[in-house]
């Protein structure tokens, strides 16, 4: 059996590209302070922060707030957890169980939104109606719905669980398409925009999907290990997934090579720095001076629905 | 050679296999030991570690779908 190579005992898991076997206390620790060096480096949260963690019911969310939690004394910052229920039949139900299990677990705040109930329609019902990809509506709106929760809220930044096989997926799809601009949107944190935008970290830029599955179940952390019926298994980010970590096992540490050099160059790929426009309807961070979610809802339901939302969030605040 | 029982999560589609190890499990099932993770009895199990017969294990595919 092999062993821990910092105490002896058991190990659980076998880190190859730090040719390392851990036992469950020292991988919890080695993925904290992978997380701990990241959020120090990209100076992803302040002190006094308050910070929204997105969480979907999922492993990579429960890992997130579960490192998140065990960071914030020692760092100085608090955290307030976000799920947004999709409406999506069963899934959903799970997921939003699995989210508010772990509050209780953590010991933390949660805030739960549903879709329907704000916008009168579940995200399914919402990407019918806009004749759009169900996942490309459902990105919109969450990304919506946590940017309008973390203004309400006063949370200076929003984290998400996006992992290293994500962002190495990503990069290597903006590659393949040409798309280079893409791999500029693959930062590990992007600044506030005040009044309009909350800023966004990514503290588990380097953390492997197979180390965060880990550390939820040694810990563990309730989560909903499902998929969701929408995700497709044979779209390009997983395959790219399954490809990165085929080369993984022949060459382990190519994924982290590639993360941490994505987060050292990610200025130096074309593609320029474009200045936010404050939505004429609610107010939020925009393009062009209409947000998604208001270009979305004024086509689906007649009319935009940004600022219905915001008021809603606003209450939910308090 | 042992005969063992997975269940694939996610899913929980069921199975019976022969295998030496954790890692030549996963090859049979197609898989690899950066996508899975093979649990007994709850504790996961290192790719070079040996199955017994009549095992019950759980592999689950960590990697989400896009």
């Amino acid at each position: 059996m092999a062993r821990c190579s910092v105490c002896g005992r058991p190990a659980v898991a076998e880190v190859r590209y730090a040719r390392r076997y851990l036992c469950e206390e020292h991988f919890q620790e080695f993925v904290e302070r992978k997380v701990e060096r990241e959020v120090r480096r990209h100076r992803m949260i302040r002190g006094g922060d308050l910070v929204l963690v997105a969480v979907s019911g999922g492993k990579d969310s429960a890992t997130l707030a579960g490192v998140l939690a065990r960071l914030q004394d020692r760092l100085g910052f608090r955290v307030i957890l976000a799920h947004i229920d999709l409406g999506i039949p069963v899934y959903s139900e799970r997921s939003r169980e699995a989210s508010l299990s772990l509050a209780r677990e953590l010991g933390l705040d949660i805030r739960v939104v549903s879709v329907k109930e704000l916008l009168g329609y579940t995200v399914p019902e919402l990407a019918l109606r806009a004749r759009r990809p169900t996942c490309s509506v459902c990105g919109t709106i969450k990304r919506y719905l946590l940017n309008a929760m973390a203004i309400e809220l006063g949370a200076r930044v929003v984290a998400t669980g996006h992992n290293a096989d994500d962002i190495a997926a990503y990069a290597l799809k903006a590659f393949l398409t040409q798309s280079l601009e893409d791999l500029r949107k693959q930062r590990p944190a992007n600044e506030p925009v005040s009044g309009m935008a909350a800023g966004r970290i990514k503290p588990l830029y380097t953390v492997y999907e197979k180390e965060s599955f880990l550390y939820a179940a040694l810990r563990g952390l309730p989560f909903y290990h499902e998929e969701c019926p929408h995700a497709r298994l044979t779209s390009m980010d997983f395959r790219l997934k399954q490809l990165v970590n085929k080369l993984e096992e022949s060459f382990p540490g190519i994924k982290l090579q590639l993360v941490r050099g994505l987060a050292r160059n990610w200025d130096k790929y074309p593609g320029e720095e474009w200045t936010p426009v404050s939505c004429r309807y609610c107010g939020l961070i925009s393009y062009s001076g209409e947000c998604a979610l208001c270009r979305l809802t004024r086509r689906v339901a007649g009319e935009p629905l940004g600022p219905r939302v915001r008021r809603a969030l606003s209450r939910l605040a308090r | 050679m042992a005969r063992v029982m997975v269940r694939l999560l996610p899913g929980g589609e069921e199975r019976a296999l022969e295998a030496g190890t954790v890692r030549e499990l996963l090859t049979k099932l197609g898989g690899d030991t950066e996508s899975y993770v093979v649990l007994r009895d709850g504790r996961p199990l290192l790719p070079g570690e040996r199955l017994r017969e009549g095992d019950s294990l759980v592999v689950v595919r960590v990697l989400s779908g896009g």
